[in-house]
């Protein structure tokens, strides 16, 4: 309803000009001054609404969020690294040991294909690994020294000592461990600790490595990877604790002394798979086909990336099992502010009436409470963006050292405003079915409820 | 009103058969009968809540048959002020907020406080002023009051930017005896500084007197008629 010219024209004094102004305004806003103060006048009931809807809120986004990070962090496991190379088996089977440390490799792959890989031209680095020992059910990880060096995670993080330094890489400092962080914590373990490697990964532990202890020489920084739940020693040392050892057991009668094993030529005959960077990524595909074509041993090269993505259908379903609980969140928010303004109908159907008598009609009581609707659901949107930027600013350090993901404060992604969206639009539906119900029943009561 | 026929369900007794009733503008009509004898079904034809089943009901020369149901909304609240028994205000708004709620819906009202009142919110306190409101209520939420001082509340709201009709449905049926006398003084006072009709109902016949016109509401049994095989029981009214 548009303003008269009359009303400029009458407002004398500025103070009747504004007193005019909070009488006089378009029927929209009327209607919205009148849903505001008649919500505010049932706060008691409508806060919690309201909260339900910011809950759901924070979870949808919430879990949105950390799903994306989440799988970020995951593909970014290795980073860095343009090939793994392994026996021939099923790409994600070599991303789950090489990478991730869980299960077995069927085959190991001879030293002299290392060798070889380390000798083509388009390889910058190359690291191998050597798996097959635990440490109280944590994976041992034969390297070298330069794991720490080409190792990235995340968006280029590379490998950092939260206290020592890395195992060294001869004679001297042979039986060096160095644990990932969750290792550390868990074994509390410190510099200077003394560790006894068992044979076999897992639940398969046969026997003790007991006469050649471990020192540890450094502990890494927590890094969100499988990492940190690895202990690192040198290529050399699994050589070592492996000299007396024949077919997985420790040979009946024979043993060599730790300090004794030095003496002997530790270079390693197998190891499980190789990290490889290469000097530029354009030639990554025709590494890979010369690896995979590599005529005196099976070898397969994987790219970490694309594996990674495989495995995270995976793993990425229980994840979207989250989602629709939270949508399912979401809904029930919904379908309670829904509940609670119908249920609130009946008592304000004088107040309903009221207004009628007063010249609103049916439809602006319709309107009136779909306005109230859809305040509510803005105002439960709104309060859950709050809890979820305060919760994720909280939560940021915890998530980053316990698990590494590294959340983004209150980046939005387009699925996230998207769900938000539609949370809006589904509360906009919501707050229909009381506004039909009020128009139905002013239209019945009239001016006076028959209650 | 002319003619005006009104049932509540079809094929059923009609409340009014043949009905006719003029009001003009200031006469102050006392309408009484007994429950259930139509009273308040008269007032809501009048308003153009309910329609006639047949007959015409003109208010200020409008058939009120005409006009969509958003029209009638609206041109009740241009012309028409309420007062019900009870319930009359929003309980959460202040008095002057309630009293200023047909000025939110209606421009008409609203233009015609400005004038009577240089803005709608003096002419509002105007009114409260003259139907014996302290100012000391007027920011009250509406369920602090009295029910005294909620229908003094809602019979300044009702003349409000000078209807030219004023319903009132039982509104002193709430208060005592005294006060019903002075809330309905305070009432016949101001309807008739604004000129407004005024259509009272009330079971309560004490109170008759001081109206300029009565109607009485009435089922008298003058035997069934039959037309087209249905029985009409037919309501007759008298007008003193």
């Amino acid at each position: 309803m548009p303003n008269t010219p009359q009303q400029s024209i009458d407002s004398g004094s500025q103070s009747a000009a504004s007193s005019a102004r909070a009488v006089f305004c378009p029927l929209s806003s009327v209607l919205c001054l009148h849903a505001i103060g008649s919500a505010w006048n049932r706060r008691g009931t409508l806060v919690f609404t309201v909260l339900a809807i910011a809950l759901a809120v924070t979870l949808i986004l919430g879990i949105e969020r950390l799903r994306a990070d989440a799988r970020a962090s995951f593909l970014h496991s290795v980073t860095g690294v343009d090939l793994v190379v392994g026996a021939r088996t099923g790409p994600v089977q070599l991303m789950l040991y090489s990478v991730f440390r869980m299960g077995g490799a069927t085959h190991d792959i001879g030293y002299e294909s290392v060798q070889w890989v380390m000798r083509d031209p388009a390889v910058a680095w190359a690291v191998p690994l050597a798996l097959g020992d635990s440490l109280r059910g944590f994976p041992v990880i034969g390297t070298t020294p330069d794991y720490f060096r080409y190792f990235r995670f995340g968006t280029g993080g590379e490998l950092t000592f939260a206290e020592g330094r890395a195992f060294g890489g001869d004679v001297e400092t042979l039986y060096e461990a160095v644990p990932g962080a969750e290792v550390a914590a868990r074994l509390g373990l410190k510099i200077g600790d003394a560790i006894v490697l068992a044979h076999g990964s897992g639940e398969n532990v046969t026997s003790e490595h007991a006469d050649k202890p471990f020192r540890i020489a450094g502990v890494l920084a927590a890094t969100g990877t499988p990492v940190d739940r690895s202990v690192h020693v040198s290529l050399a040392a699994i050589e070592a604790i492996h000299l007396d050892w024949q077919g997985g057991a420790p040979t009946p009668g024979f043993s060599i002394p730790a300090d004794m094993a030095r003496k002997f030529d530790l270079t390693p005959r197998t190891v499980t798979a190789i990290l490889v960077g290469l000097k530029s990524r354009t030639a990554v595909f025709q590494a890979q086909r010369r690896i995979n074509a590599y005529r005196d041993e099976p070898l397969m090269a994987v790219l970490p990336g694309v594996a990674l993505d495989e495995l995270w259908q995976i793993v990425g379903l229980a994840a979207r099992a989250l989602s629709v609980v939270s949508f399912l969140a979401a809904a029930t928010g919904l379908a309670g502010l829904t509940a609670v303004i119908l249920a609130s109908l009946n008592e304000r159907r004088r107040e309903l009436a009221i207004l009628r008598a007063n010249g609103a009609r049916p439809r602006d009581i319709f309107l009136l409470l779909a306005i109230e609707g859809i305040l509510l659901t803005t105002l439960g949107l709104a309060v859950g963006l709050a809890l979820l930027a305060c919760l994720s600013a909280l939560a940021a350090p915890w998530l980053m050292r316990a698990y590494g993901i590294a959340i983004q404060p209150l980046a939005l992604s387009a699925s996230g405003l998207w769900s938000l969206f539609s949370i809006w639009m589904t509360g906009l539906a919501a707050s229909l079915i009381p506004g039909w119900r009020a128009y139905r029943l002013s239209l019945a009561d009239g001016l006076q409820p028959r209650l | 009103m002319r003619d005006v026929r009104f049932a509540w369900e079809k094929g059923r007794a009609p409340c009014f058969s043949g009905f006719s009733l003029t009001v003009k503008a200031g006469e102050h009509w006392f309408i009484h009968g007994a429950s259930g004898s139509g009273k308040s079904t008269l007032l809501n034809l009048a308003a153009g809540v309910l329609l006639p089943d047949a007959g015409v009901i003109r208010l200020l020369d409008q058939d009120l048959s005409v006009l969509s149901a958003s029209g009638r909304d609206r041109f009740r609240v241009d012309h028409a002020g309420f007062i019900f028994q009870q319930f009359n205000l929003i309980p959460w708004m202040s008095v002057l907020d309630n009293t200023l709620l047909p000025c939110r819906f209606s421009r008409r009202r609203r233009q015609q406080a400005e004038a009577a009142g240089g803005d709608a919110r003096s002419e509002a306190k105007r009114l409260l002023c003259a139907l014996d409101m302290e100012e000391a209520l007027w920011r009250q939420p509406a369920m602090k009051l009295s029910i005294g001082q909620q229908q003094r509340a809602a019979a300044a709201r009702a003349l409000l930017g000078r209807p030219e009709l004023i319903i009132a449905d039982e509104p002193t049926s709430s208060l005592d005896a005294d006060r019903q006398a002075i809330f309905l003084e305070l009432l016949r006072h101001e309807c008739a500084a604004s000129g407004a009709a005024l259509l009272f109902v009330s079971h309560d016949e004490r109170l008759a007197g001081r109206f300029t016109h009565r109607l009485r509401i009435g089922r008298q049994e003058t035997g069934s008629r039959k037309q087209n095989g249905v029985d009409y029981a037919q309501y007759t009214t008298t007008v003193d």
